[in-house]
């Protein structure tokens, strides 16, 4: 039996989110959400404040067993622990830095139309965290491209995913090859490739005859997908995460918010990128958090939904 | 979670010759210490005057190529089914 004198405290990184019809705890270490009912919301956010004999009181006065069977299935299922101090254990704070002004920038390589060695620079200026190549790797020489993954290895960025289409010369030893030698490299993908008998030895490794949306669900993609951690919840605090601090270069060198939104706001070739991202107008979307949504709000999963502005039914 | 190794690395002969406390030492794979970083990956970065600048992939996806492995699947529990529902008032 539960101690009833006792106050129930989830821990910190479990995280109760109200919904309309239901409400859900956010494990923000696990990744996992638990569904729950907006009843049970309502006695988690008074749990700081009564024991649970007072909560089984004030919430099922005629069966206040239901909340102390409640309190001890969270418990069981390591959500909280029970404490005589609450107020010892604070909250995780809701706040989120970046110390960047971009986060993610996906290039659509095209030579033709656009230089890109001074776009990774500009990008570099910025502080760019993680950068996405696509490319076509017969636009490349195979010293062109060492040169810029020279060039890539000692820039700012956190990691580089390239995805590329076949050239005769890429090999599934050449990919390993470039893998082991530039750490930065988080993912190397090559598609519409020939078919062969090699497995590549890392996960980092893609090669495929399939085309680019072999690693994808195509359009909808982001249907019904979650993504459950820390940063990822307090950054959907104050704004939208799939487009905050990103930016995408199509392959004409237009700058965009994202490869779903066709807005153009400027050209590499005649715009500087750090004045076109500065801009209120390229920054609007950045702010649409899911608080914000009229269609979101009442979901208790919005802090983990990815709101790439496509329509999801 | 118990990630120790429960079978012992050391054989009798050597720890007869050891303190008593090294038959109470616990093993535990280095890929599980997330603190060894063991499996990391490094560049560089002159801005940070690194050479050892270790790469870490984003926490959200980065485009709709690569998203699988930053996806969770949302509800493990169902903990407001009305047949279990330890608030509902029968």
């Amino acid at each position: 039996m539960i101690a009833l004198n006792l106050y129930f405290k989830l821990y910190a990184h479990n995280v109760p989110v109200n919904g309309g019809d239901r409400s859900a705890i956010y494990n923000l270490h696990a990744g996992t959400v638990v569904m729950i009912s907006r009843v049970q919301y309502d006695v988690l956010k008074d749990t700081p404040h009564h024991t649970i004999e007072q909560l089984g009181l004030r919430y099922a006065p005629a069966q206040p067993e239901l909340v102390y069977n409640y309190m001890q299935t969270l418990v069981s299922n390591d959500l909280g622990f029970l404490t005589k101090e609450p107020q010892r254990f604070p909250d995780v704070p809701v706040q989120w830095h970046l110390p960047a002004h971009l986060h993610i920038a996906v290039l659509d390589v095209n030579k033709k139309y656009y230089a890109l060695q001074p776009v990774l620079r500009q990008l570099d200026q910025l502080l760019c965290k993680h950068l996405e190549l696509r490319m076509h790797l017969d636009q490349f020489t195979q010293r062109q491209i060492t040169g810029l993954l020279d060039y890539l290895n000692t820039a700012v960025f956190r990691s580089v995913s390239c995805i590329t289409e076949y050239a005769p010369w890429i090999s599934m030893e050449k990919l390993e090859e470039y893998h082991k030698n530039y750490g930065k490299l988080e993912h190397l993908l090559v598609y519409n490739a020939p078919e062969i008998a090699e497995k590549p030895s890392s996960s980092g490794i893609g090669w495929t005859s399939g085309g680019i949306d072999e690693w994808n669900d195509g359009p909808s993609s982001y249907k019904d997908k979650h993504v459950i951690n820390m940063h990822y919840f307090m950054e959907a605090q104050q704004h939208n995460p799939y487009f905050n601090r990103r930016v995408y270069i199509d392959k004409w060198g237009n700058i965009r918010n994202s490869q779903s939104d066709g807005k153009v706001f400027g050209n590499v070739n005649d715009h500087v990128l750090s004045t076109v991202i500065r801009s209120s107008e390229f920054r609007e979307k950045w702010l649409i958090s899911p608080d914000k949504v009229p269609r979101a709000q009442r979901d208790p999963l919005r802090y983990a939904k990815v709101d790439d502005g496509q329509e999801q039914d | 979670m118990n990630k120790f190794i429960n079978h012992p690395f050391l054989d009798e002969e050597s720890l007869k010759s050891l303190p008593v406390t090294y038959r109470l030492i616990r093993q535990m794979n280095t890929a599980d210490v997330g603190e060894l970083y063991n499996g990391a990956r490094y560049g560089s970065s002159r801005r940070h005057f690194s050479r050892q600048f270790m790469m870490q992939g984003p926490y959200k996806p980065l485009s709709e190529v690569l998203y699988q492995q930053y996806i969770q699947q949302p509800a493990m529990k169902k903990e407001d089914d009305e047949t279990t529902d330890p608030l509902t008032v029968k």
